[in-house]
């Protein structure tokens, strides 16, 4: 287990320092942040001086290292447009973000279980049949198509649900839903792979030849093998989530993050967007470490070297 | 313990259906529905019913032919400049399709090449591969998007950019799995005895017995990068106005969704039907070529 | 009829499976009208090949079958007949009075549970046995099979064990509910040839402590001479030969017999070819008319084309189903 969790924190270290080098670079490319910065009639001492401040004369790793300290303390400049500190505007809008994907994972993992385990027991019957059209539709359909067929239907048409807005818990309900529709699919079209391969091992003819009741076959043994690679995906899933709120926080009008950065991109409002990619980046990096970490309790093999 | 029988050969494994009768089954949903954004994507001028960037104010948001108010002119409708739907769609087949396929074939050969490399060498070469194939794994799709947004603002470019960041990981990967087996296989290790040059063993031996692997995944790709490029088109750094992609045109119908539903609704089909399409397609490809690689 | 005990532990009678392909939705008729019994502390090998109903037969025993087979005929045990028993009924009976263990050990068991845990299953389910009782089963089990240290042992997982180690964990859990009769399906032919040697012997001593009825379902003439008493060879669903291992051995009366007994390895000349049966089974979904074997066999003769032959009796039990069995 040792090696493992050390294995698991070496690619999160690994995975935020490339994305605050991508980070870095962009910053560098896009112009030179004294034009910010600096008096447009600035003479060429002064901006040498802002440059000296800044550190801005010095080679381009002790530039990325200063860089990292400031985002280490949560100093990414003041944002363009708004002239408030970027991060702090970040940190306002994430628990929206957070409360978004975390519903619409919670759902999309619970349900595609079920409707995996579903499917998989009534294999090539109209109920497997049904499902794995609604899985295959979930991973065709864009979510923003989805989230707008939505909001006509149960906002414009039938006046049911609000459409916009983050006021009370009524309002999670479209956009965690919407999100968690692509997840679903997959997780749901695992998890019956998983099962329809676990029916087949050899343990479960045995542990029918045990005697043992075809319910707790099902749910104590054949479920919990098939959720070891469910499991392995669930990381994954969730990137994609995150990466699917970006979208349904602009269809459903959601104060989260990922609106405040599509914003900030239309506006070049360059700080936001950067403290704005480095948190959601750290949060996915740490879900992801807790998902291989509880990989390890599921599986013992992994436990227990 | 040696008596174990010996004369008959085992028979073909029963309850798989013989290669021949699975050639024989073509997936006929997948062909309907991506037949015409085939057709469309390639002779989309010639099918035009009117110019899609032809504003014409006196027929705005007409509705589909089959409803009240709606013309024959306009099978779909019009949107709010009286653009036929149509044509329009028409137009973002093409536009979608060269994108799609054109940052798909690219990532593929950025992949493939990186993946052989990956599995045949091993070491440092591997590790490196390897280790930027994990951290792109980790890190949700939007970021990188986002990131190639803010250093080249949006357009075409950027779509192409991030669709090739976006997928060259997964054929590395997969590339590199089946490239180590290969790379164990009794031609490849006699080639080596031979003293066959690595390029020659690569080119001649290995590539070859990947391309049922790369013809599944590029299949299947083709359909998420349809996806990608809506979404970027949807968050606005994708294709710009005035030339038109479906995701564009489902972003600019929203606005009228209470007045004008068919406008989000009809573009937002036809990424559906094309993506499901190329998904089932794929789908049959992967069984019909019998690729081994469950994880496509 | 071989058996030496009046009462045999298992009876079976006029045993048809059929069952249904999930390709075409033909009908296979796995299983074609088999005969056999098993006393206490005998042990009956069911040989033939792959794809003949061997292993069919000994699963439509407790009737752990795709739910499209058919079962008929009679299959006397404890009293009962469990071709018309439910499967609740017969859920009571697998584990508990017959227990069945499969062919590879390093895979019965379920990765992600104890051993402790997954021997503990039959003795809840069948005998309610918990807490203190259930351990001390536990541990008189694993020691029944020459575990050492029972105690650590249970707590440990399937990947913390070797090889012969699960052999024996198998064999603790078959045995945990004192079963009559013990199915063992391909038991060997997953192992190497010396974890073969030490799961025969571990089969053959839990028989004799126990008193076990023992059906061995194998491929593998080796395995029967090594460890059974009677011998029921199957060809195309059909027992073509039947009789006590020595009588078989020493005069094989069936052709297909016989060409088996030819394949293996020590009864031929070193550096001669190993003789090979030419040709393929037939398929069960169409069965010729007359003798299935017929298509192979080197001493055919017109009428094996087209009238199936009847079973003829021999002194000492020995029974085949062939035209020319008489014949020497």
């Amino acid at each position: 287990m040792g090696r493992y969790i050390l294995k698991r924190l070496w690619r999160a270290l690994i995975t935020l320092i490339v994305i605050s080098m991508l980070i870095f670079v962009i910053a560098r490319v896009t112009g030179d942040p004294i034009a910010y910065l600096a008096p447009e009639d600035a003479s060429e001492q002064e901006l040498a001086q802002v440059r000296a401040r800044l550190g801005l004369d010095k080679p381009i790793y002790v530039q990325y290292a200063f860089y990292v300290g400031d985002a280490l303390r949560g100093d990414f400049g003041n944002s363009l447009r708004y002239n408030r500190p970027a991060f702090e505007m970040v940190l306002q809008r994430l628990p929206a973000t957070i409360q978004l994907s975390l519903i619409a994972f919670i759902v999309s993992t619970i349900l595609g279980i079920m409707m995996g385990v579903l499917a998989a027991l009534r294999r090539d019957t109209w109920i497997d049949g049904a499902l794995r059209l609604l899985a295959v539709l979930g991973q065709s359909a864009p979510s923003f198509w989805i989230g707008i067929l939505a909001i006509m239907i149960f906002g414009v048409h039938l006046q049911w649900l609000p459409t916009s807005g983050r006021m009370g818990p009524e309002y999670l309900i479209l956009p965690s839903l919407t999100l968690a529709l692509f997840s679903m699919a997959s997780v749901m079209r695992l998890t019956r792979s998983a099962m329809l391969e676990t029916q087949t091992q050899e343990y479960v003819k045995f542990l029918r030849a045990k005697g043992v009741p075809e319910s707790q076959i099902i749910f104590k043994h054949m479920l919990r093998n098939a959720l070891v690679p469910v499991l392995a995906v669930l990381g994954i899933q969730l990137s994609h989530l995150v990466g699917g709120t970006v979208i349904i926080e602009i269809v459903f009008n959601w104060p989260g993050v990922g609106r405040l950065m599509v914003e900030a991109l239309l506006n070049s409002d360059l700080p936001l967007i950067q403290a704005g990619v480095m948190l959601i980046a750290i949060s996915v990096v740490l879900v992801n470490l807790l998902v291989d970490l509880s990989y390890g309790l599921v599986d013992p093999r992994i436990r227990i070297e | 313990m040696n008596g174990a029988i010996a004369p008959t050969r085992e028979r073909a494994s029963p309850g798989r259906p013989s290669r021949k009768g699975k050639w024989r089954s073509l997936p006929w949903l997948a062909i309907i529905m991506l037949a015409p954004v085939i057709i469309f994507g390639i002779c989309g001028p010639l099918l035009y019913l009117h110019d899609p960037t032809t504003i014409d104010l006196l027929n705005p948001q007409k509705p589909p032919a089959w409803l009240e108010g709606g013309s024959a002119a306009f099978p779909l409708g019009t949107d709010q400049f009286g653009r036929d739907l149509l044509s329009r769609l028409i137009e973002g087949a093409r536009v979608s399709l060269i994108i799609a396929l054109g940052g798909v074939m690219v990532a593929a050969l950025i992949g493939i090449v990186a993946g052989m490399a990956s599995g045949y060498f091993g070491g440092l070469v591997d590790s490196l591969i390897s280790q930027a194939v994990d951290v792109k794994m980790s890190l949700p799709a939007i970021l990188l998007i986002i990131l190639i947004g803010a250093a080249i603002g949006g357009g075409m470019t950027t779509v192409l950019a991030s669709i090739v960041l976006l997928f060259w990981a997964d054929y590395a990967r997969v590339i590199r799995a089946e490239t180590l087996s290969l790379r164990e296989r009794g031609y490849v290790q006699l080639a080596k005895v031979a003293n066959a040059s690595h390029i020659r063993i690569l080119t001649r031996h290995i590539l070859p017995n990947l391309f049922g692997t790369c013809i599944v995944l590029v299949t299947l790709q083709v359909g998420r990068a349809i996806l990608i490029e809506a979404s970027i088109s949807f968050i606005g750094l994708g294709i710009q106005p005035p030339a038109t992609a479906w995701g564009l045109m489902v972003y600019e119908g929203r606005a009228y969704l209470a007045t004008a539903w068919w406008l989000p609704t009809f573009s937002g089909l036809a990424i559906t039907m094309t993506v499901l399409g190329t998904n089932l397609f794929g789908d049959w490809l992967r069984d019909a070529l019998d690729t081994r690689q469950s994880s496509l | 009829m071989t058996d030496t005990n009046a009462q045999p532990v298992i009876r079976v009678e006029d045993l048809y499976v059929s069952l249904r392909r999930r390709r075409d939705g033909a009908t296979i008729r796995a299983v074609n009208g088999v005969n056999f019994s098993v006393g206490r502390g005998r042990t009956l090998g069911i040989v033939g090949e792959s794809g003949c109903g061997k292993s069919t037969a000994a699963m439509a025993l407790v009737r752990l079958l795709p739910k499209s087979a058919e079962v008929r005929g009679a299959i006397h045990f404890d009293g009962r007949d469990l071709a018309t028993e439910s499967q609740g009924a017969l859920r009571r009976i697998r584990g508990r009075k017959i227990a069945m263990i499969f062919q590879d050990p390093m895979v019965a068991l379920d990765p992600l549970f104890t051993v402790g845990d997954q021997l503990a299953e039959p003795l809840r389910e069948h005998l309610d046995l918990d807490g203190e009782a259930l351990h001390a089963r536990q541990v008189e089990l694993l020691q029944a099979v020459g575990i050492s240290s029972p105690e650590t042992r249970l707590k440990q997982y399937p990947h913390q064990m070797s090889g012969g180690m699960l052999q024996r964990i198998v064999g603790a859990i078959a045995i945990a509910c004192n079963p009559e009769l013990l199915i063992a399906d391909e038991p060997t032919t997953a192992l190497d040839p010396t974890a073969q040697a030490g799961y025969l012997e571990l089969l053959e001593r839990l028989s004799e402590t126990y008193g076990l009825a023992l059906i061995v379902v194998t491929h593998d003439m080796g395995v029967v001479s090594r460890i059974c008493h009677d011998v029921m060879v199957m060809y195309a669903g059909q027992t073509v030969e039947y009789g006590p291992v020595r009588a078989i051995f020493d005069q094989p009366r069936h052709p297909y017999t016989q060409a088996l007994l030819a394949s293996i390895p020590h009864a031929v000349e070193p550096g001669a070819c190993l003789p090979t049966i030419e040709g393929q089974p037939p398929d069960l979904a169409a069965l010729p008319p007359g003798c299935p074997f017929a298509a192979r066999c080197p001493k055919v003769v017109d009428r094996c084309r087209t009238e199936a032959p009847p079973p003829v009796e021999f002194a000492g039990g020995q029974r085949a189903l062939c035209w020319r069995a008489d014949e020497r």
